[in-house]
């Protein structure tokens, strides 16, 4: 968490992998969840161990997101989509100039 | 680039046979050399555009062409050989007359040009005065000519109109007025120019009209007109016809010819002779349309142009768009109807044909009538007469015709005055065209689809191998015999949609289809009935798209003076008139309006509107009328009336009569409208705002009915002159914006694209040009984002504005245009010098802030700095330059990075340009072996690796 506070919000190549690695490494984990389960078996408190795993997991991604948004990579903006904005269509026709 | 002298004023063909040079002076003011072998320019040195440069005469002496230039203020010599001046001097003011050479005791030394109150005499070899003499009673007297024949005097005729002539002589040796003033009473003559003429030895030849006679006068001895009717020659006036008097003096230092021609009507030429006091007829030349005196070596001969006389009538009536039997009838007295010509040769002193002297050429294609001829004659080695001829026909057209009758070059001077200038689409190639027909056509069951699908690709592996077929031909040829020419027949579109087919309108109104990426006329097509000053509007109506439509462009000719108008309507690709009836124009026309919407034929509908504010729809379709009843009440027309000072909106009804629905009155008094421009209908934008630092989106108010209009004080003087801009809705008429810019000065150039208008101006208190940049924003939020309608816009737009100096004056201005509108615009300005300077539109934007911020710099705003600097490698055209530009056309092609530039003026250029660097084309020096090597090798490596990793799983499985 501190190695990404220091990362900054400017995006370069170690920063963005840093925060691939820390959104992937929760989704890997959230992917894997039926197998920590099955590692929790014997655990008496298994439902709130589970519980725990998962809300950990999902901080972290919400981290990695927020990481995102800070550094600008989510299309939030209305900037973002400004390039798929279609032209407005024409309603009147004009034409004339100068009396030939 | 090709380029230009224009129309010929005054040309000179040398005497000799083995020169090469062809020295000419064009109304473009332009003095130039030409090739007389290939008809190119050997050099050519251009003057100002404007009537100060009017080159008002030019002889030629030598090797030394004296032009005198600015209404007779000026007088050069040129060295022909190449170009170069010899000397120049100023004259003192006064309208100019005549120049002329004088020469003395067998050397031609000195030149006289005669001015309204002076004349005054130069040497040839440097210019210098040698002496300046006032003319007496030169506020009555009009003096008009002047006549020198190696005496060592000089004869000046004035004249008083209606009462009598003046007839000075002086010497040559010191300008005294060697011989008193004589006077010669001619009551009936109103001007000496072209009805006059001096023949043989300083005898003054007069023609009048009223008494139908010739009037004779020597001018060292005579004091009386000796009067000789012209019924003793049997011959007539035509009426009406101004007649002219046509002599030759084949050397200044001895007398003229005793011969010259009398013109009666305008296709009639008789050769006369006067002769020790006697006046006789040689001959008579009925249907000859020029003539023109020739002299080599001693003999001196006359060239007749003539119409071959197979006449057939009526065969190019109905030829001729718009042209009423009126007009036609007229005609053909004056032009010859199978436009075949023959140039004879006459021996002058007798007025004998000689023989094997005839030249024939055709101009059937053009179908314009020849204006006027030169000759250039020499003696061959058997003494015979051969000779060369340069014929000029109407259409600014230059012929060097050589016996017998081949043609050596032909110019298309008319080039030099382009006045419209479309880009079209160049068509598919058969192949390709065959494949898109079937698609085109309707479907007709699944195996009929099948075999014609099978057809077509047939074809197309036909053409393939055809094509490599060629190249293997060509490949085992020398290279330099290998040339890719361009014709009519294997013209089409390349990959890119590169190579286009510019149509040009012409000022003498000839249309030209040159292919563009190599200059090539491929075909031109001359409209007999326009006049010169007529305006013109070209509008493509169906482009190549439609397979098997044929493509069309039409042409609205208006003719200034008698208003009326008419359409052309033709193949901008073969040049061929169409077989599409246009619409019979009544009424003069004062605007057009092409709509996007098709008839069946894939047409685009056009609508003109007439004097009476009807409108005429064309093509005039049944369908095209109905749709146009649908969408009538979208359709809107403004016409600005630079006279009045008026602009005004029209709404289309639906019966295609229109109604007022707005007015803005611009008062004359104060200010003229200079210029309107609106938007270009083809133009795309493809980002609808601009993304701020702040990530907010800054969206652009891109009206498309938006009109710039300019407008110039007519206080010109430099306190008090301004230039206004209006940005007006040609829907609503409303004012968007106004600005008025105080002591400016035009002329203003502008160009409006997008949501910015750019114009430029002198400023005239701090004496410098300067750009001034508006860019038009609908703020953060967008009002309506699918529709846009001017009726239905309650904000306002931000408006935006920066100024910039510019360090040079510019001839031209336009922005460049791209398939879908992604690649950045420039600005391409034409500078006086001859060069175009690509601007990036960036530079002028009115966001540069002054002091920059963190988030300008996000924004790759460039801080504002007040200077526009011309960087030399920001030329396009690098050091082909284009004189005296009068314009800028760019179009799109197939590739978003690329535009098409031509630049035209007294030359043409095209070019292609990239603003935005070349990002959709591999680099030149991209490596494919490379690339191709490493793909290979990788696939190779992975297919091995495969194979061992298969090979080592064996082997641990057996272990």
């Amino acid at each position: 968490l501190f190695i990404m506070y220091m990362a900054g919000n400017t995006i370069s190549i170690f920063p963005a992998m840093m925060v691939c690695m820390m959104g992937w490494r929760p989704l890997q984990a959230l992917m894997s969840l039926s197998a920590t389960l099955k590692a929790l078996e014997s655990s008496s408190r298994r439902a709130l161990q589970g519980l725990v795993f998962l809300v950990g997991n999902g901080l972290g991604l919400a981290l990695a997101l927020y990481k995102c948004q800070a550094m600008g990579l989510l299309p939030t903006r209305p900037s973002d989509w400004l390039a798929f904005v279609a032209p407005p269509q024409r309603m009147e026709f004009t034409g004339g100039g100068l009396i030939l | 680039r090709q380029q230009y002298v224009g129309k010929l004023k005054f040309a000179s063909l040398e005497a000799s046979q083995g020169s090469k040079k062809l020295i000419v002076a064009t109304e473009k003011n332009v003095v130039a050399a030409l090739n007389s072998r290939s008809g190119e320019i050997l050099w050519r040195h251009v003057d100002k555009g404007t009537p100060e440069g009017a080159i008002d005469a030019m002889l030629i002496h030598g090797q030394d062409a004296i032009t005198v230039s600015n209404a007779g203020r000026i007088l050069r010599s040129w060295e022909t050989n190449i170009g170069g001046l010899n000397w120049e001097t100023s004259l003192d003011t006064g309208s100019f007359q005549v120049a002329r050479l004088v020469g003395l005791q067998d050397v031609v030394k000195y030149v006289a040009v005669l001015k309204k109150a002076a004349i005054s005499l130069h040497y040839l070899s440097n210019g210098h005065q040698k002496w300046v003499e006032h003319l007496p009673e030169s506020e009555s007297t009009q003096y008009q000519l002047l006549y020198s024949h190696g005496t060592g005097v000089i004869h000046v005729l004035g004249i008083v109109p209606q009462s009598h002539l003046n007839i000075l002589t002086f010497s040559v040796e010191d300008g005294e007025i060697t011989k008193q003033v004589v006077r010669v009473a001619a009551p009936w003559l109103k001007s000496l120019n072209s009805v006059c003429s001096v023949v043989g030895e300083a005898v003054l030849v007069c023609m009048d009209v009223d008494t139908h006679s010739l009037y004779v006068c020597s001018l060292e001895t005579e004091q009386e007109m000796k009067q000789i009717p012209l019924q003793s020659l049997d011959l007539e006036f035509a009426d009406g016809f101004q007649p002219r008097v046509l002599a030759t003096q084949p050397n200044v230092i001895s007398a003229s010819r005793t011969q010259f021609f009398l013109q009666l009507s305008p296709s009639h030429f008789s050769l006369l002779q006067y002769k020790h006091g006697l006046l006789s007829h040689l001959r008579d030349f009925q249907q000859a349309a020029l003539v023109s005196f020739a002299t080599t070596g001693e003999k001196t001969v006359a060239a007749v142009l003539t119409c071959r006389s197979e006449l057939k009538p009526g065969s190019s009536d109905g030829l001729h768009p718009g042209s009423t039997v009126e007009d036609s009838r007229k005609q053909e007295s004056l032009t010859c109807s199978n436009q075949t010509y023959n140039i004879n040769l006459y021996l002058v002193e007798t007025g004998q044909r000689l023989l094997d002297t005839t030249i024939t050429f055709n101009l059937e294609q053009s179908g314009a009538k020849p204006q006027q001829l030169y000759i250039q004659v020499f003696l061959k080695k058997d003494d015979s007469v051969g000779y060369r001829a340069l014929v000029q026909t109407e259409d600014h057209m230059l012929m060097f015709l050589q016996q017998p009758g081949k043609v050596v070059w032909s110019r298309e001077e008319s080039l030099a005055e382009v006045v419209s200038l479309e880009m079209v689409d160049l068509p598919l190639t058969g192949a390709q065209a065959e494949l898109e027909g079937e698609f085109g056509k309707k479907a007709d069951g699944l195996l009929g689809m099948f075999l014609k699908r099978l057809s077509s690709q047939l074809i197309l592996l036909q053409a393939w191998t055809a094509h490599l077929w060629k190249m293997f031909y060509d490949a085992r040829k020398p290279r330099s015999q290998i040339k890719n020419e361009i014709n009519i027949d294997n013209l089409a579109r390349d990959e890119f949609n590169l190579q286009k087919m510019m149509v040009m309108v012409t000022a003498s109104g000839k249309l030209f289809g040159i292919e563009s990426s190599s200059g090539t006329i491929l075909w031109k097509q001359y409209l007999r009935n326009v006049r010169l000053g007529s305006s013109f509007k070209l509008m493509v109506q169906r482009t190549t798209a439609h397979f098997p439509h044929p493509p069309q462009c039409t042409l609205l000719v208006k003719d200034k003076e008698t208003k009326k108008s008419f359409l052309y309507v033709f193949n901008p690709i073969f040049g061929k008139r169409s077989q599409v009836a246009p619409p019979v124009l009544k009424r003069p026309i004062l605007q057009t309006l092409l709509l996007p919407i098709m008839d069946q034929d894939y047409a685009k509908v056009l609508l003109l509107i007439d004097d009476e504010y009807k409108v005429t729809a064309f093509p005039a379709t049944k369908n095209v009328l109905r749709q146009l009843e649908e969408i009538a009440h979208s359709i809107f027309f403004y016409l600005v009336d630079a006279e009045q000072g008026k602009l005004s909106g029209f709404r289309l009804k639906k019966d295609l009569t229109t109604e007022e629905s707005w007015e803005v009155i611009i008062p004359t008094e104060v200010q003229r409208i200079v210029t309107v421009k609106g938007k270009r209908s083809n133009e795309h934008v493809h980002s609808q705002g601009r993304v701020m630092g702040d990530r907010s989106v800054l969206y652009k108010s891109l009206n498309p009915n938006l009109l710039a209009v300019v407008t110039e004080s007519t206080d010109t003087h430099h306190e008090r002159t301004f230039i206004g801009i209006y940005l007006i809705d040609g829907v609503t008429g409303r004012i968007i914006h106004s600005s008025v810019q105080k002591k400016a000065k035009g002329p203003v150039h502008i160009v409006h694209s997008e949501n910015w208008v750019v114009y430029q101006y002198w400023n005239t208190k701090a004496r410098r040009n300067e750009f001034t940049v508006l860019e038009l924003y609908e703020g953060t939020e967008q009002y309506n984002a699918t529709a846009f309608s001017s009726l239905d816009r309650p904000i306002l737009p931000q408006v935006l504005q920066q100024s910039y100096i510019f360090p040079s004056a510019i001839s031209a201005m336009e922005a460049t245009i791209t398939e879908r509108g992604i690649t950045s615009r420039h600005l391409l300005i034409g500078l006086p010098s001859g060069a175009i300077l690509s601007l990036p539109k960036a530079l002028l934007d009115p966001r540069r802030p002054e002091i920059p911020t963190e988030q300008s710099r996000e924004e790759n705003l460039i801080p504002y700095s007040p200077d526009v600097q011309i960087h030399a490698e920001r030329f396009i055209n690098y050091n082909q330059t284009i004189s005296r530009m009068r314009g800028i056309y760019t179009a799109p092609s197939g590739l978003e990075s690329t535009c098409l530039v031509v630049a035209y003026g007294l030359d043409i250029y095209q070019t292609r340009v990239y603003p935005s660097k070349q990002f959709d084309v591999l680099k030149d020096d991209y490596d494919y072996v490379l690339i191709s090597s490493v793909l290979f090798g990788l696939v190779f490596a992975t297919m091995i690796t495969k194979r061992l990793a298969q090979v080592k799983l064996l082997n641990r499985a057996w272990r």
